[in-house]
């Protein structure tokens, strides 16, 4: 595994994680209170095992100094992760394939493409591969689009 | 015996041939597209199979579903991205076994075992329907309920180095199998509020969100994740050799793949899982697994096409459909006038044994497209990480759209991916998600269920065969490697 | 610049003129609230090339399924009232739904067009079982408060309903056991799990013809013509009537000559041969009305569930 290895996670990014997991055990138990025992006592197990078992990870973390992820590290996950929130809030607006034509280019920027032209040229190909496959062979209908229309 | 061989004909007149291949590649190439799955394709051509004559239909539909599974397998070895759900197994090998150099051969690997499950599930479906019809119906809800315990056991297990983080992985899995409304009382659990989520949560978008978000981000570094990527397209491909030490996998994977098939309600992403653990813990040295072992690789794609065919004998034999791919091929057929049951196999025998040989058919096709095309499969690797990142989330995004018509399944997506991303860097393993949100939820449900049935009698959980065996399967599960480990040590000392 | 954005923005405006007189002149979305290959969708895919040659016009079925049919009825009732999106109307979900929970929808939403055709609830045993008739069961069940347990397609359905109104009617006390569906709940009964199941008749009489199961009663109004041997509960002394019905519906606020438009169009599907022989082979019964009539009789069922709920809630 030791070739895939490029980041390493620090303590305090895993104890955020750990609490979260916790939060959100403590969460499901507040959520299913109000329920009848009958539907509460399986969701009320969960959310105690979420809590007991992120108490366990963070003291084992606590012993830890430091562990190696395979994920991108946070300034390219974060920033990927915003513009794919973008795009889908864009694809309500001027459809699927139109916001592709923003969010291919800038995308790849920041996973450092630099060949302008060429990024131009993929993203506009990719965008009609993906029409004509999407558009003419799958008769679904779709959020209308700003360019290339409705079908 | 004979009338299985009266639909071989039909199964190979020229519109069937033409539409097996059509399906064939259609399925592995929308297998091989991350956020496209089998259920995807078909529901898409639904519409279109209603003007077609049945064989046509339901030969394109089988040449998706084998081709599909095997085309999830390709950006699970290259990319470590599942291309459809049943392939989450097949990166733990594929893709180590890729980046080192082996790419060609863990391709190879996948094909010739997914065609191994395509035909042990298609030879189950001509020869054992009706034994395993009968088997299937010994499972009622306490049955089911240890199958639920049994299969999230098994899989917990091979998580022993982090034990926490999987547990809690896998009861996350099982909150988001739990949002919804409760089967059993109506009432609405963990929906805060929003209506959209009062339907529960489509497993698909889940996958989709934890299995193809985190690899597409982690392409955005350069000169790392995929890079060096020429280099993964040489290698050599299979020996014969190679095949002779993969039937034993093939044989319990494959065994693995049709139980699941059989009773409804799991899939192929079960099949794929199980197939794999149970071949973790059968092997005699299970060191090099999840480091590119090619047993891992056949295991997960020989498990996940021998659930095909066999989902289809509960559809075919009792009407009910083993999973949402057979629901579909089900919703196929009525549409033509076929009501599935076994009336179906006396009334149109032609199309119904024409179809099993349809589904031995594409596993062949397969074979000979995966040979031909992994060549041009892999070409993808050429795409630089920068630009595939987007491009697999932009199909992913209309591909999730497609299969429900609805954007909040995108904006789920979205949050399930970065859940994934955030979980995955602090060490929480992804693949008990899942298992949690299928089987969670099957567990509560069909213990609650039970427990109406034997009127809240727990002696009612072991009183049939079925039962008794599965409780002694969990049992062993449970103790077994403990068990194991003090053997090892009392030897030691003695 | 100017002529390009001026042309731009006519294209823009084009798309959106509403053209009552010519409708329809696009294509037809119609949605249906549970998943591909279902009954519903079987029923909507049997009317699509029917109504597509009766309007002249494309139709897609738009599968929105989640939440026992919540999210499409919710689906429908949200879509733009310009006549290019209709939908199937399953009754009773679109009444019982708002009823029971606080739904995105009510069921003043819509707009009913026509009722198409109907399936009604019934009670099946396993072929090994000792109940030969309803008078049996409900015997045993007497005797043993509990000790029947019957399997329904889930909470809040109709064959729920049915179960739970029969066992008030009749004085005695049933094990419910909810399943996900048709699917589980008749494997289940196959299978000899539970005592009983509550499917509807075109669900049960599959697996009835086949020897799997005995089907003691339904609770429609007349027999039906795919079981005639079949009595109705209301036949045998217990005034509980429970039918799961298909229609078409728009959302409201559609042009009323569109209304119109498409009600002469569902109408001759309904005449159509072919729509009853389809029918004939899935168990369904066709069962047409025309608007007002299919209007009052949503209106009187949406008292009914009413009545009942306040009287005696099922869930």
């Amino acid at each position: 595994m030791s070739e895939l290895t490029r980041t390493v996670v620090g303590r305090p990014e895993r104890l955020l994680v750990h609490a979260l997991v916790a939060l959100g055990g403590a969460v499901i138990l507040w959520e299913t209170a109000s329920l009848s025992s009958d539907s509460a006592t399986f969701p009320g197990a969960v959310g105690l095992g979420l809590i007991l078992f992120s108490v366990i990870s963070a003291i084992a973390t606590l012993r830890s100094v430091s562990a190696p992820t395979v994920e991108a590290p946070l300034v390219q996950g974060m920033i990927g992760l915003a513009l794919l929130g973008a795009y889908v809030g864009s694809t309500v607006l001027a459809g699927f394939l139109t916001s592709a034509l923003w969010f291919l280019p800038a995308m790849a920027l920041v996973g450092g493409e630099r060949r302008r032209s060429w990024l131009v040229a993929a993203s506009a190909g990719f965008v009609l591969l993906a029409f004509v496959v999407f558009r003419l062979v799958f008769a679904q209908p779709f959020p209308p689009e700003l360019i290339l229309g409705e079908i | 015996m004979l009338d299985v061989l009266g639909g071989l004909p039909d199964a190979l007149s020229l519109g069937s041939v033409l539409a097996m291949a059509a399906g064939t590649a259609m399925g592995i190439v929308v297998g091989a597209i991350p956020g496209l799955t089998a259920t995807l394709a078909m529901a898409l051509l639904l519409p279109f199979t209603y003007a077609m004559s049945p064989l046509i239909s339901l030969g394109m539909m089988a040449g998706i579903y084998n081709g599909s599974m095997y085309g999830g397998a390709i950006p699970a070895i290259l990319m470590r991205i599942p291309g459809t759900p049943s392939a989450v197994a097949t990166t733990f090998d594929g893709y180590p076994l890729a980046r080192s150099g082996r790419a060609k051969f863990a391709m190879h690997v996948a094909l010739v075992s997914s065609a191994a499950g395509s035909i042990i599930s298609a030879l189950a479906l001509m020869l054992l329907a009706p034994p395993l019809v009968s088997f299937a119906l010994r499972f009622g809800p306490v049955e089911y309920f240890w199958v639920a315990i049994f299969g999230m056991a098994s899989v917990s297990l091979l998580l022993a180095s982090a034990p926490a983080k999987g547990l809690a992985a896998a009861l996350i899995g099982i909150a988001v199998g739990i949002i919804g409304m409760d089967m059993i009382t109506g009432a609405e659990r963990l929906v805060f509020g929003i209506r959209d989520l009062s339907g529960g949560i489509n497993i698909a978008v889940l996958m989709t969100g934890l299995f193809a978000v985190p690899p597409a981000l982690s392409m955005l570094v350069p000169d790392s994740g995929v890079g060096d990527r020429r280099s993964t397209l040489s290698g050599a491909g299979i020996r014969l050799a190679d095949l002779r030490g993969l039937v034993k996998t093939w044989i319990r994977s494959g065994v693995i793949g049709v139980v699941v098939g059989v009773m409804p309600g799991a899939g192929g992403n079960l099949a794929g899982i199980l197939g794999y653990s149970e071949e973790r813990r059968a092997a005699r040295d299970p060191s090099l697994f999840g480091k590119g072992d090619p047993r891992g690789i056949a295991a997960s794609e020989c498990a996940n096409n021998a659930d095909n065919a066999a989902s289809f004998i509960p559809t075919l034999a009792l009407g009910v459909p083993g999973n949402s791919v057979a629901a579909l091929m089900m919703g196929a057929m009525l549409i033509q006038g076929l009501n599935p049951g076994p009336a179906l196999f006396s009334e149109h025998g032609d199309v119904v044994y024409g179809f099993m040989w349809q589904m031995l058919l594409t596993a062949f096709l397969m074979l000979a497209f995966g040979f031909a095309g992994a060549k041009a499969f892999a070409q993808i690797q050429r795409i630089p990480g920068a630009l595939l990142a987007p491009m697999i989330l932009v199909v992913c995004s209309i591909g999730t759209y497609a299969a429900s018509n609805n954007m909040t399944d995108v904006w789920l997506m979205l949050v399930f991916g970065t859940l994934a991303y955030g979980l995955s860097r602090s060490g929480y393993p992804m693949a008990p998600i899942v298992l949690g949100a299928i089987l969670g939820p099957l567990a509560e449900s069909s213990f609650r269920q039970g427990m109406l049935i034997t009127r809240g009698d727990p002696a009612g959980f072991v009183s049939s065969p079925v039962s008794i065996v599965l409780a002694l399967a969990v049992t062993a599960v449970l103790l077994v490697p403990p068990g194991r480990h003090l053997y090892r040590v009392i030897r030691r000392t003695v | 610049m100017l002529k390009i954005a001026t042309a731009f923005l006519a294209l823009l405006a084009l798309g959106t003129v509403p053209a009552y007189a010519e409708w329809p002149e696009k294509p037809i979305s119609m949605i249906v609230a549970y998943s591909a290959g279902g009954g519903t969708d079987v029923t909507a895919r049997t009317i699509q090339p029917l109504l597509e040659k009766a309007l002249g016009q494309e139709v897609i079925v738009v599968n929105r399924p989640g939440a026992g049919g919540e999210t499409g009825h919710a689906a429908l009732a949200q879509a733009p009232a310009d006549g290019y999106t209709i939908g199937i109307l399953n009754l009773p979900p679109m009444l019982t739904i708002p009823i029971t929970r606080q739904a995105s929808f009510t069921a003043d939403d819509f707009i009913p067009v026509a009722d198409l055709v109907r399936d009604p609830s019934a009670i099946s045993v396993p072929a090994d079982s000792p109940f030969q008739t309803l008078a049996d069961l409900i015997a045993f069940a007497k005797e043993n408060p509990g000790a029947v347990t019957v399997g329904t397609t889930g909470v809040g359905t109709d064959d729920h309903l049915a179960t739970r109104y029969l066992a008030d009617a009749a004085g005695i006390d049933l094990t419910h056991v909810p399943f996900a569906g048709a699917g589980p709940a008749r494997t289940a009964l196959i299978g000899g799990h539970i005592s009983a199941a509550a499917l509807n008749l075109g669900e049960a009489l599959p697996s009835a013809k086949e020897g799997l199961v005995r089907v003691l009663a339904q609770f429609g109004d007349t027999p039906s013509e795919f079981a005639p041997d079949v009595p109705t509960v209301m036949s045998l002394g217990y005034n509980v009537r429970m039918l799961s019905e298909r229609g078409i519906g728009l959302p409201k606020g559609v042009d009323p000559a569109i209304v119109e438009k498409l009600a002469k169009a569902i109408e001759s599907v309904a005449q159509d041969p072919a729509f009853h022989s389809r029918n004939a082979e899935l168990f369904t019964e066709v069962k047409y009305l025309p608007t007002d009539q299919f209007q009052a009789h949503v209106k009187s069922l949406a008292v009914d569930y009413k009545a009942m709920w306040d009287k005696a809630p099922w869930q």
